[in-house]
Order: structure tokens, then C-alpha cells, then sequence
């Protein structure tokens, strides 16, 4: 039997960083079922790292493999098909400002033709239900909350239904209260599909996390488990945890 | 000492350059927004024909009150006119063939690509500009969305349409307003130059003036969003984009436009 062909295997991957110089190195193989969260004190470079996985940065050495196939390679015309398998929401989450959130929900689905308009309005109903969203959907973005705008970025993405959400910190404007919206839908989501996210929400990252990346100032350290990670022995991880444990 | 030469030489090639440049990004950039096959394949989406139908809207049917207004205005102030003026020197064919060739041909093309220009390409310049710098466009991008084929072609085809429609309507309202007013307070007799002028229209020149109005159309919806995604980072670019998008679709519309009439010249004669 053939191994399952990962979404997303970085070997060796290092990103261009902004000052033209290489990063560190990660590997990475994606697995459906995973949540893999990036920690690390620069958010910015979490966020390189990110782009970089979803095949939107510059690679400055290392190999990267989306669906198996290399990312230098892949044809321009198959990059609309990857984007709606690999979804990236940064961390602005940006909603078409002009359109509707409702709109904002069923516009990608209907530009790749996914489903009949009813289909799709369904759909968008019942995962805003799933993302438990209180907010008026017909309002411009302007006028929702942090929270809404987010879980319609992130439900925008799932109608395509996508394999892996790759999310830059995906909790970075919301009060800590609303995280536990977004939790129970990642959580739920990420068991037909793969999560990768950014964040310094540990609370998220230790009760669900099975894959996590330490990206520090020289090295790209990587734990199994929670408790791999507090046991480590590295400086950086142990000044980490001292910051943001709770 | 040859160093202030070659710079001069230098700045004066960089600036010789700058117009054909920028004349061959805009030609490179429509016939890429309007080239059906921008995804390897001719596919029809909902959500496109969504942005062109809105912008049909906009572009189109909100335009008409001021293209009325504007048509009857220079049906009396021209169309009556040249009628009153050139019938007292020429004859009645005379006049006739410079209502079509004034009025008809050009007036209407110039003023609608005015308003349009004025009213929608500044629009579609602030609209895609500020989708631009607030990150949105990259938030469409990463769901693998084209943003050409989804919110540029279905603009720049919209002008093209809404400038086509919109000169006719400019066309026979000022015609019909200036025949009208005369036929009202001077003779009802005038009333026959609306059928005159309707079987002076050549087949040739209404075709060669339509492709000039989809052309118009289509070049003001392309300069607009062209300079639209010129915008980079900064809120201070979009005002400088929008001015420079009106500014140039003028220019090259009424350039376009001497161009059409050495055109429609040859086929006068």
C-alpha cells in the first residue's frame, strides 16, 4: 500500500528572508487529522515561514512539495486549483470591503463554479452555524467586529473546501474570551483536513497541537507533543515558555 | 568632463522613452484583460458576470440622466445651431453631412468618453487602488482567484459596452433635441432632417464608429485599472494614480480619436 501523498513536505525549506538572507531550515510533512502550530518570539518570521509553506514566498534553498509535486515546477495554471486546496489567510484577513460578508462567503465558490447559487448560500449558512457567527452577515466588513471578520475569512476559505488552512495567528485581534469560538471550529474542522497556524495562543497550541515548530534566531526546533516542548532544553524555548506559558 | 554629456544624454533617452514605454504597458495590459483564455481555458464564472453586470450598471444606466442632460444641451446649442448657421451658406445635404460627421461621429463619441472618464475611470482607480492597499486583492489571490479575469476584464469590458450604448443615446438625443426645438419654434418642417440624417448614416462609418466607441470604452476602463494596480503601499499614491489615469485616458482618447477621423476621412471621400 502506497504512503499517503502529503499536502504540504518541506525538506530543508529555508525562506528568503526580507534582508536577502536565508532562513533557517524546516521540515515538514503534513498529515490529515494534524494541527501544526509555529511558535516563536519574531511574528513576522513566523509569518515568512507560513507564506513560504502555502508556496506564496521566495524559497531561498531546500525543497518544497506541494501534492507531491515541486513548487518550482508546478505549472501557472495549476497554482488556482492549489490555492483552493491550500488555503493562506493572513493575518490582516482582508474581506472584499465593497462587498457584503455574505457575498464575501459565496464570491470565490461562485468564480470557480463550485455549486448552484442556492448550494452555495446553503453551505455558507450552515458553516457559519459550525463557526457559531453572531454578526449581521449582510453587513460590509467595515462595519463587523474583529471576531466576524475573522470567521468569515476563515469560512470564505472553507467553502472551497480546501485540504489545509494554513492561518497567520489567526487570534491576533480578538479578546481572549473569543478564543474558544475559533478553537472548537479549528478543532473540529482540522479532522478531515490539516491546520497550520502561527500563533502564541498556548492555551490552543497545548491542548491541540500534534505537530510544533520552534522557529528561533538559528535554528527551526521541532516537538511531537506539548510536553516535548516544556521539557525542552533549549534557551529560546525555555524564555518562550517563561513569556507566554500560563 | 564627458560625464555631464552622457547624463544628459542619458536622462533625455530615459525620457524619450517614458511615452512609448507607458503606451505599450497599457496595449500589453488590455489586450491581457481582455484575452479570453487568461486561465489556459475560456470559462464562464457567476461571480464575473456579476462585476460586469454591476459595473454596466454603474457605468451605463447611472450615466444616462447626465448623458441626457448633456444631450439635449448641445442638441440646442449645436445641432440647432449649425442647422440655423450652415443652411443660410450651403445646402440641406451640406448640413446634413456635418450634423452626421460633427455631431453624430464625433461629438458624441468625445463627450460620452468625457463623462465616462470623469465618472467611471476615476472610479474604478479609487476602487481597485484602495482593494489594493488594503490587502484585499492578496486575500482573493491566495483563494486562486485571477484577478484580472475577476475584477479587471469584467470592468474594462463594461466601459466598453456602456461607451458604446451611452454615445448612441448622446447621438440621438442631441440630434432629436436640436431638430425637435426647431421644428417647435421655427418651422415643423425641420422634422425631416431626423429621417434625412438617419439614411445619411453609411453602414461603413457606423461600423468604424462603433469599434471606435468600444475602443474608447475599453481603453479608459483599462488606463483606470492599469494605474489602479500601479498602487503600492502608501494612501498618498491612490489621488496621484486617479489623476494620472484621467489625465492620460483624455489624452489618449482625443489622440485615438484624430486617429479615427484620418480614418473616416478616407472613407468620406
Amino acid at each position: 500500500m502506497q504512503p499517503e501523498l502529503a499536502a504540504i513536505h518541506a525538506h530543508q525549506l529555508q525562506p528568503e528572508l526580507s534582508s536577502g538572507e536565508a532562513g533557517c531550515p524546516i521540515n515538514l510533512r503534513t498529515k490529515k487529522g494534524h494541527i501544526v502550530c509555529l511558535l516563536g518570539m519574531n511574528t513576522q518570521l513566523l509569518d515568512i515561514y507560513l507564506r513560504t509553506l502555502a508556496g506564496v514566498h521566495a524559497i531561498s534553498a531546500g525543497t518544497l512539495e506541494l501534492y507531491g509535486q515541486n513548487v518550482a515546477t508546478i505549472p501557472e495554471l495549476e497554482w488556482p486549483l492549489l490555492r483552493q486546496k491550500i488555503s493562506y489567510i493572513s493575518k490582516a484577513t482582508p474581506l472584499l470591503s465593497v462587498a457584503s460578508g455574505f457575498n464575501n462567503l459565496i464570491m470565490p465558490s461562485q468564480y470557480h463554479n463550485k455549486d448552484e447559487k442556492p448550494a452555495l448560500i446553503k453551505k455558507a449558512q450552515q458553516l457559519l452555524m459550525d463557526i457559531d457567527f453572531q454578526g449581521n452577515s449582510e453587513a460590509l466588513p467595515a462595519y463587523l467586529s474583529p471576531l466576524e471578520r475573522v470567521q468569515l475569512s476563515i469560512i470564505r476559505a472553507v467553502m472551497l473546501d480546501p485540504e489545509v488552512l494554513i492561518l497567520d495567528d489567526p487570534w491576533y485581534a480578538l479578546d481572549p474570551f473569543e478564543y474558544s469560538i475559533l478553537n472548537q471550529f479549528f478543532v473540529t474542522w482540522a479532522k478531515a483536513g490539516t491546520l497550520i497556524t502561527a500563533t502564541s495562543n498556548v492555551s490552543f497550541v497545548r491542548k491541540h497541537a500534534q505537530q510544533i515548530y520552534f522557529v528561533g534566531k538559528t535554528e527551526v526546533h521541532f516537538f511531537s507533543s506539548w510536553y516535548e516542548f516544556c521539557a525542552s532544553t533549549h534557551s529560546e524555548v525555555k524564555e518562550y515558555l517563561a513569556l507566554f506559558h500560563e | 568632463m564627458l560625464q555631464p554629456l552622457t547624463q544628459f544624454f542619458g536622462a533625455f533617452g530615459q525620457f524619450s522613452l517614458k511615452l512609448p514605454r507607458y503606451l505599450f504597458s497599457i496595449l500589453l495590459f488590455t489586450l491581457r484583460v481582455l484575452n479570453p483564455r487568461q486561465q489556459g481555458r475560456v470559462r464562464i464564472n457567476k461571480a464575473s458576470m456579476r462585476t460586469l453586470v454591476n459595473q454596466l450598471i454603474f457605468s451605463g444606466v447611472d450615466a444616462l440622466p447626465v448623458i441626457s442632460l448633456l444631450g439635449i444641451a448641445s442638441g440646442l446649442a449645436i445641432t440647432a445651431q449649425v442647422i440655423l448657421t450652415i443652411q443660410l451658406i450651403g445646402e440641406r445635404t451640406e448640413v446634413i453631412d456635418i450634423l452626421t460627421r460633427v455631431v453624430v461621429y464625433e461629438l458624441s463619441a468625445l463627450l460620452t468618453a468625457i463623462v465616462l472618464i470623469g465618472r467611471s475611470g476615476s472610479a474604478i482607480t479609487v476602487d481597485l487602488g484602495n482593494m489594493k492597499l488594503n490587502r484585499e486583492l492578496e486575500g482573493l489571490e491566495m483563494l486562486g482567484m485571477n484577478l484580472n479575469r475577476f475584477l479587471v476584464t469584467p470592468r474594462v469590458v463594461g466601459t466598453a459596452i456602456a461607451q458604446m450604448i451611452l454615445s448612441i443615446y448622446f447621438a440621438f438625443f442631441s440630434i432629436a433635441s436640436g431638430v425637435l426645438f426647431l421644428a417647435y419654434t421655427e418651422n415643423p418642417g425641420y422634422l425631416n432632417y431626423l429621417t434625412d440624417i438617419a439614411n445619411a448614416l453609411h453602414p461603413k462609418d457606423l461600423s468604424l464608429y462603433l469599434i471606435k466607441n468600444l475602443m474608447f470604452g475599453a481603453l479608459i476602463g483599462s488606463i483606470a485599472s492599469y494605474h489602479a494596480l500601479q498602487v503600492q503601499q502608501s494612501r498618498t499614491e491612490l489621488p496621484q494614480q486617479t489623476q494620472r489615469a484621467i489625465v492620460n485616458s483624455l489624452s489618449i482618447i482625443f489622440v485615438l480619436n484624430a486617429l479615427f477621423i484620418l480614418a473616416m476621412q478616407t472613407s468620406f471621400l
